[in-house]
């Protein structure tokens, strides 16, 4: 009798003690395990999945501080139609989200194969270029903020060392503004993505290379024909991180061109924001993000669905 | 054969450094500018090296500014954030991988979908749900502490990243303290946090970071400068002291410095929660 429960105990671990008797003794087992899980799961389903829904009761309606929401049926949604800044603020987020991507990824890439050879001191420029990833968009904006200034900007110092003799004022011009947010987003990116794509390449089995020297492949075939498919799930992982990243681009924005000039560097939570809490359009702010809301979620689906796959 | 080489090591050294400047160069420059005189700032050509230091421009953002405020505010908001994250997410974590119970998958699933949700897109549903919180007055949550910390302390990372460490340390040191008489919570906080250090710290840290850097939500909440956290403060500051360059570097430098000292003390754990970010999704 007595081996018999001490084996029951020692193997049966799902339920440990014998039925019937114990038929009570389970539920209030179950109501342990729900009090571990009780307080992060029900504030993270609240703040999580109640704005979804009140996302979508609030698209349907004018909502203006201090009122309660009015409902007024599709109004905001054919607003939303021919709101030509809303449209251009997508634009924006696009040549923005797409350029700080490439840039940032192709940037990491070269800097963590060039990590990846064997010199001394390899650690220590690890270290440090990972810095720009732990201090916030807002001072890495106010840093380069300074460094762009018209005036008395560094930049500008250097670009007249050089022979440039009139650089332009790169926050006030449309295009240049962009590329200079593209430039700081990129330049955080990278900063932040070479630690991974350094993992990647270290994964890369050494005897992959051994042989390919074998058969005569120089270089670049190794890099094309073995490194850049090996470490392809990694940058898969990257893109898609990037992309959610720099779709919900605000705080670089805020300090560096305020959305300006002519609303050419106007993102669009930024929009978001202003439509909502600026101009006090609650209700509308709510039916834009609803808007975004699919093409974010289909690329952030598309990460869990490729990282799963890759288990 | 051995000048090729040496040709190889300079050119290495030389790229890396180069980056290294990329990167670090900036840091540098605020520092250099945190410590001039207005003088030094006006300067043409500038001075890379200030003249004198001006240490008193510290002084100057700590007394009558909003960054004091902001600074202790933020100290408060991430603390408390990667205190809950850290116990709640792994109470939960540990139910989810060491107890069995009706509905715990689909718990976990709805979990995993929390990852899915766009912050950036959120801000307005949540402003309005925080606002209408029932008696807690004409503006609910807004402009509060709790406002700052609660909607999004709990990460659905968190818990997925604990619940992976915590499946890993084997089951049977469970079933030895259920036999000594340990109850669950004895087994989770005795056996299971104990084990976990690197885990927990490694939530600790990515929480910290991310409250302390948090700006879009806490630019909704906060309203008055007296709920103003470091990164709304910095921002506010910078557009009105945009001339005065000595000051806004020296507070951004006050903002940067405690992740900056966290981060290389606490480096190797740092690369770890990368690495795990980067290749723990496929292992």
């Amino acid at each position: 009798m007595i081996p018999k429960q001490n084996s029951s105990v020692a193997t049966a671990k799902h339920s440990p003690l014998p039925t019937k008797v114990k038929k009570k003794n389970r539920w209030k087992d179950y109501l342990g395990s729900y009090m571990f899980v009780f307080p992060a799961v029900s504030l993270l389903f609240t703040f999580s999945f109640v704005p979804i829904i009140y996302l979508v009761y609030l698209s349907f309606h004018r909502y203006r501080l201090p009122d309660s929401p009015t409902f007024i049926g599709l109004d905001n949604y054919s607003r939303l139609m021919s709101d030509g800044v809303f449209w251009k603020s997508i634009g924006n987020t696009m040549i923005y989200t797409f350029g700080s991507m490439f840039l940032g990824l192709f940037a990491a890439l070269c800097i963590a194969v060039l990590l990846n050879r064997a010199f001394h001191g390899r650690r220590f420029y690890k270290v440090f270029y990972f810095l720009p990833a732990v201090t916030s968009d807002v001072i890495s904006a106010m840093i380069f903020l300074w460094i762009f200034d018209h005036n008395l900007g560094i930049m500008n110092y250097f670009l007249t060392t050089i022979g440039i003799a009139q650089p332009t004022n790169w926050l006030l011009d449309p295009f240049w503004a962009m590329v200079i947010l593209i430039f700081v987003g990129s330049w955080r990116g990278a900063s932040y993505n070479i630690p991974i794509f350094l993992a990647g390449l270290e994964g890369v089995p050494k005897s992959y290379y051994e042989a390919a020297e074998i058969d005569g492949a120089n270089g670049w075939h190794k890099f094309w024909k073995i490194t850049i498919p090996s470490i392809m799930p990694i940058s898969v992982y990257c893109m898609v991180m990037s992309i959610i990243g720099s779709f919900q681009v605000v705080a670089i924005v805020d300090v560096l061109t305020d959305g300006g000039p002519r609303n050419s560097t106007l993102v669009a939570i930024k929009y978001v924001w202003q439509q909502s809490f600026e101009f006090n359009y609650v209700g509308y702010g709510a039916t834009l993000s609803l808007f975004i809301f699919p093409f974010l979620f289909l690329v952030t689906w598309l990460n869990l669905k490729l990282s799963s796959r890759s288990e | 054969m051995a000048k090729k080489k040496r040709i190889n090591k300079i050119i290495i050294y030389t790229l890396a450094t180069i980056v290294l400047i990329g990167f670090v160069g900036p840091y540098l420059w605020m520092l250099a500018t945190s410590l001039k005189s207005q003088g030094d700032v006006m300067a043409w050509p500038p001075k890379i090296i200030p003249t004198e230091l001006h240490w008193e421009n510290y002084a100057r953002i700590w007394q009558g500014t909003i960054l004091p405020t902001a600074f202790m505010n933020s100290v408060i908001v991430a603390t408390i954030a990667t205190a809950m994250n850290v116990f709640f997410a792994s109470l939960a974590a540990f139910a989810f991988a060491r107890l069995e119970f009706p509905g715990r998958n689909g718990l976990f699933l709805g979990v995993l979908a929390t990852m899915m949700v766009p912050a950036g897109l959120m801000v307005v549903p949540l402003f309005a749900m925080i606002r209408n919180i029932p008696f807690t007055g004409p503006s609910g949550w807004l402009d509060s502490y709790a406002g700052l910390i609660i909607p999004t302390a709990i990460t659905g990372f968190a818990i997925f990243l604990l619940r992976q460490y915590f499946l890993s340390i084997p089951k049977d040191l469970d079933d030895q303290a259920a036999i000594d008489g340990c109850t669950k919570f004895q087994v989770y906080w005795r056996i299971i946090l104990p084990l976990s250090k690197p885990a927990l710290g490694l939530v600790a840290i990515f929480t910290f970071l991310g409250n302390w850097n948090e700006y879009l939500w806490h630019l909704t909440v906060a309203r008055s400068e007296q709920m103003y956290t470091i990164q709304i403060a910095l921002a506010r500051f910078q557009t009105e002291h945009n001339i005065e360059w000595s000051l806004i570097m020296a507070g951004a430098t006050t903002a940067a410095v405690p992740m900056m000292i966290l981060y290389f003390t606490l480096q190797p754990l740092f690369e770890k929660g990368l690495g795990g970010i980067g290749s723990g999704m496929k292992d």
